[in-house]
């Protein structure tokens, strides 16, 4: 549907009038300009816009779209491209429009703790903008320091501190949305309370299938007054396991729980001697924030609740430099793995927290039964887990066995009660596990909704929702990217 | 007309049926908020949820909780409070508002101030749509993206988009202590400028306005809830009370922040509820008492200072349609809202013979036309609940 040839494209000379809309800065044509365009985080397919479109204003998207709409040309939205389900993959969508020259944060308001900032804005920027006034935004997805504000959006995105305080949707009171015949609509507002349907939290999370998001008012968090951070040594990651059940069981809930497993020290070992014993089975990394009074005895429970639990060693950050030290192994966990082997591939999924021994346990039979090395490094207190499977891509058979794998990997995930994607989404990537959770009649009910929207799909067609005609083979998983 | 189906199965024969029997169906619990919708339940027929009642699976350790439509939110708390944990919202009659009502009404009451509100907890639903398909969104787990966020779409849709059966929430550790500092009453401009200050110097559990004869006889008064550990909350207190001198330590302070939330629904009461930025707040209550002076004796003003949300409470007609003249349109000028929130009714229909209880059509209205269209093809669940003939 909506999908146009590239001679279709060419007859309408359609990169000449968008070059009208937007300023010829505004269109990329040439094969080697467009090469960046054509995958996102997720390398395991490329495939190049025909056109890529820069609008400089929300008022350019409306005019680009409302063009493209009467010619019949269905598009991809596209913010910094660090996605790793290959949302922003052209597939039957020749023309991509980014949001990178929307960079205008618009209005700082601190007294009322909101911000309105355009799409392209990034992550980081909007804390940044605001940190003087001891506030921040709260969704800190790793890739925050690139990654956009309508980006995230679209995702619904998270980080390692949603367990306290939440993910995007938690974080956006309205947000401005072009639709695929170049209306602009404002869902939610400026204030917490809006008459009508939440048309806002269908948006968020929409993955670009409803339109294109261009603005956005965000609410603001008061950054918290201290924090305390630690890092537990186990032998096991059932005894790590066992502490992330009896912190949470004690009714603290961490501002960051993450987990690291043997394969993972060793590789963080072997590649910065950050002093992890060789032997070790798991490391769990545990911040708590929120004011001075309340720290020091939670922090003191937390550290019983650690040895009580079989911890060999608690480590903890005295100041902000030795905080930093304890974060390094978990920031780079990555770095570390890309030594062990030419290739890996990150997975997300996730199983209620209580299961990640289990699922843990799964993974290692997976791997042992396609004969794989795969680590763990990943959110434990929201059971959302990151399996990475370390591989050689000119190994075919390998390969075959790494995709095999995280297919295995997403069903135990939902045999647990969990989902097949936590944070990244589930783009081109996850389309066919889908019905592994929603039955026809829930993913119809989807697919009504999304043409109230977008009656045609133009936006971002061939997305998270299976369809015959455009069935994605995988055939080489090269996602690196951390999260 | 009343059903109470026993099954999700008899549920969707129902909804099947209605098209040909021309029923207009809404769902209800123990009916205690059934004020809150605009087209008024005389011709609808009800369909009771008390079928669907009961606590189905709470994972403790994983901190989820999942609930057939029809429990009670009292039942619910007493079974969390067992594991040290609570669903953190507290809207007004909470003891007998049911979790299907708290969805589809969008309950919330102080708390929402740091615990946020059904939006920020729901997970997962199960809804029958106009079609009588039963249709699951979200999941059981605290983080999912996978799919369209159909949860959130049914919160505060007055049932129009589907029929709850289930929903699964997040819920949090209960804390271990709650106390409330309450400053002296004065104007109402003071007053939030104090509740913005009293924020600045610890972040409140919660923190609300009450107006003359809530608290006290005349005058606005600040109440800060503080809740969590004992050293943080002593802290607080501490800050505030070097504040707001002069004010009182509530130790009960959860007893008072129900008495609050109460007063946002009694009864016989028409509801009237402004949304609006936080900082606004001060000249809209100042407005609002001024408006509604010849009603002095009868209505009451209540405010939630970090959410942005005023409600002005009276028996009478021609006050309620004061509060409207006066201040609806520039209250939707500046992006904010005023609308009946509920009425009895009697009262509703009275109001609705001369304003519109929702305001202004919103922008978005033909988006929200075709997703009742794509949810409810037939018109069979609650038309008109919503406001502007959906």
């Amino acid at each position: 549907m909506g999908d146009k040839a590239r001679g279709g494209i060419e007859a309408a000379g359609l990169a000449a009038r968008l070059r009208v809309l937007v300023g010829a800065e505004g269109v990329i044509e040439s094969a080697a300009s467009l090469l960046p365009y054509e995958c996102d985080g997720y390398t395991l397919e490329r495939s190049a816009p025909e056109l890529v479109v820069l609008p400089g204003s929300p008022e350019e998207v409306q005019q680009v779209l409302r063009l493209l709409w009467e010619e019949g040309v269905a598009f991809v939205p596209r913010g910094a491209g660090t996605g790793l389900a290959g949302g922003t993959l052209p597939v039957g969508a020749p023309v991509m429009i980014g949001t990178s020259r929307l960079r205008a944060i618009e209005s700082i308001d601190l007294e009322n703790r909101r911000v309105t900032v355009q799409s392209g804005v990034v992550n980081i920027a909007v804390s940044r903008a605001v940190a003087e006034a001891g506030l921040l935004y709260a969704p800190d997805p790793s890739s925050q320091t690139v990654c956009t504000v309508g980006g995230n959006i679209a995702e619904n995105s998270g980080g390692p501190h949603t367990l306290k305080y939440g993910v995007t949707t938690n974080h956006v009171l309205g947000l401005e949305m072009v639709l695929p015949d170049g209306s602009a609509v404002t869902l939610g507002g400026s204030t917490e309370d809006t008459p009508g349907y939440d048309l806002r939290g269908i948006a968020i999370g929409a993955e670009g299938t409803l339109g294109i998001i261009t603005r956005a008012t965000l609410s603001l968090v008061r950054a918290p007054a201290a924090c305390r951070t630690f890092l537990a040594i186990f032998d096991s990651v059932d005894e790590a396991s066992a502490v992330v059940s009896a912190i949470i069981g004690a009714g603290i809930i961490p501002a960051a729980l993450e987990m690291l497993d043997a394969l993972i020290i060793q590789a963080v070992e072997e590649a910065f001697s950050v002093g992890f014993p060789a032997d070790a089975g798991a490391v769990l990394l545990i911040e708590l924030d929120g004011v001075e009074a309340g720290l020091a005895e939670q922090s003191e429970r937390v550290q019983a609740l650690c040895r009580s639990n079989g911890a060999r060693e608690v480590r903890v950050a005295n100041d902000e430099t030795e905080r930093a030290l304890l974060w390094k192994a978990r920031k780079r966990a990555f770095g570390a793995v890309g030594r062990l082997a030419p290739n890996y591939c990150t997975q997300d999924g996730v199983v209620p927290r209580t299961r990640v021994p289990d699922i843990l346990r799964s993974i290692a039979a997976t791997a042992e039964r396609h004969q794989l090395r795969i680590g763990n490094v990943f959110h434990a207190g929201d059971g959302n887990i990151h399996p990475i499977i370390l591989f050689d891509e000119r190994d075919k058979d390998e390969v075959r066995r790494v995709l095999e794998a995280g297919r295995e990997i997403l069903e135990a995930c939902v045999a647990m009660g969990g989902s097949i994607t936590g944070e990244h989404g589930v783009g081109v990537e996850k389309i066919a596990q889908m019905p592994l959770l929603f039955s026809p009649q829930d993913l119809l009910a989807m697919t009504r909704l999304r043409e109230v929207f977008d009656p045609e799909h133009r936006a971002n067609p061939h997305k998270i929702f299976p369809d015959a005609k455009f069935c994605v083979e995988a055939r080489t998983p090269r996602r690196q990217a951390p999260m | 007309m009343h059903e109470i189906p026993q099954s999700a199965e008899e549920a969707a024969a129902l909804i099947r049926r209605a098209p040909a029997e021309g029923w207009n169906l809404l769902a209800t619990g123990t009916g205690a908020h059934l004020a809150t919708g605009d087209a008024d339940e005389g011709n609808m027929v009800r369909v009771e949820t008390a079928g669907f009642a009961g606590i189905r699976e709470h994972s403790a350790a994983d901190m989820t909780v999942c609930v057939g439509a029809g429990t009670r939110l009292g039942e619910l708390a007493e079974h969390l409070a067992r594991a040290g944990q609570w669903l953190p919202i507290d809207p007004p009659r909470a003891e007998e508002t049911t979790i299907g009502g708290l969805l589809a009404a969008n309950l919330s009451g102080p708390l929402r101030a740091s615990q946020g509100r059904a939006r920020d907890l729901l997970l997962g639903i199960h809804t029958l749509d106009g079609r009588g398909d039963l249709i699951k969104g979200g999941g059981k787990v605290v983080k999912n993206v996978a799919g369209y966020d159909l949860p959130r779409l049914h919160i505060g849709a007055c049932g129009g988009l589907g029929l709850i059966l289930e929903a699964t929430f997040q819920v949090r550790p209960r804390p271990e202590v709650e106390h409330a500092w309450v400053a002296p009453p004065c104007d109402a401009e003071s007053a939030v400028a104090l509740a913005f200050a009293l924020r600045a110097a610890a972040e409140p559990g919660w923190l609300e306005l009450a107006g003359s004869g809530v608290l006290a006889a005349d005058g606005v008064t600040v109440v800060a809830g503080a809740l969590g550990g004992h050293a943080d909350v002593e802290s607080a207190i501490a800050s505030w009370r070097g504040i707001a001198a002069g004010g009182r330590l509530e130790e009960n302070a959860a007893a008072l922040r129900r008495r609050l939330a109460d007063a946002t629904a009694a009864a016989d009461r028409i509801v009237l509820k402004a949304a609006l930025l936080p900082n606004r707040l001060g000249a809209l209550l100042a407005a609002a008492a001024e408006v509604g002076a010849a009603h002095k004796e009868s209505s009451t003003l209540l405010a939630q200072a970090t959410a942005g949300v005023a409600r002005m409470l009276t028996p009478s007609i021609p006050c309620a349609l004061a509060w409207i003249a006066a201040l609806r349109g520039a209250l939707e000028e500046q992006g904010g809202s005023l609308i009946v929130e509920r009425a009895p009714s009697a009262l509703r229909q009275a109001l609705r013979a001369q304003t519109s209880l929702r305001g202004a059509t919103p922008a978005t209205i033909d988006l929200m036309r075709g997703v009742k269209a794509s949810m409810d093809p037939h018109g069979v669940l609650a038309v008109g609940r919503l406001g502007w003939g959906i």
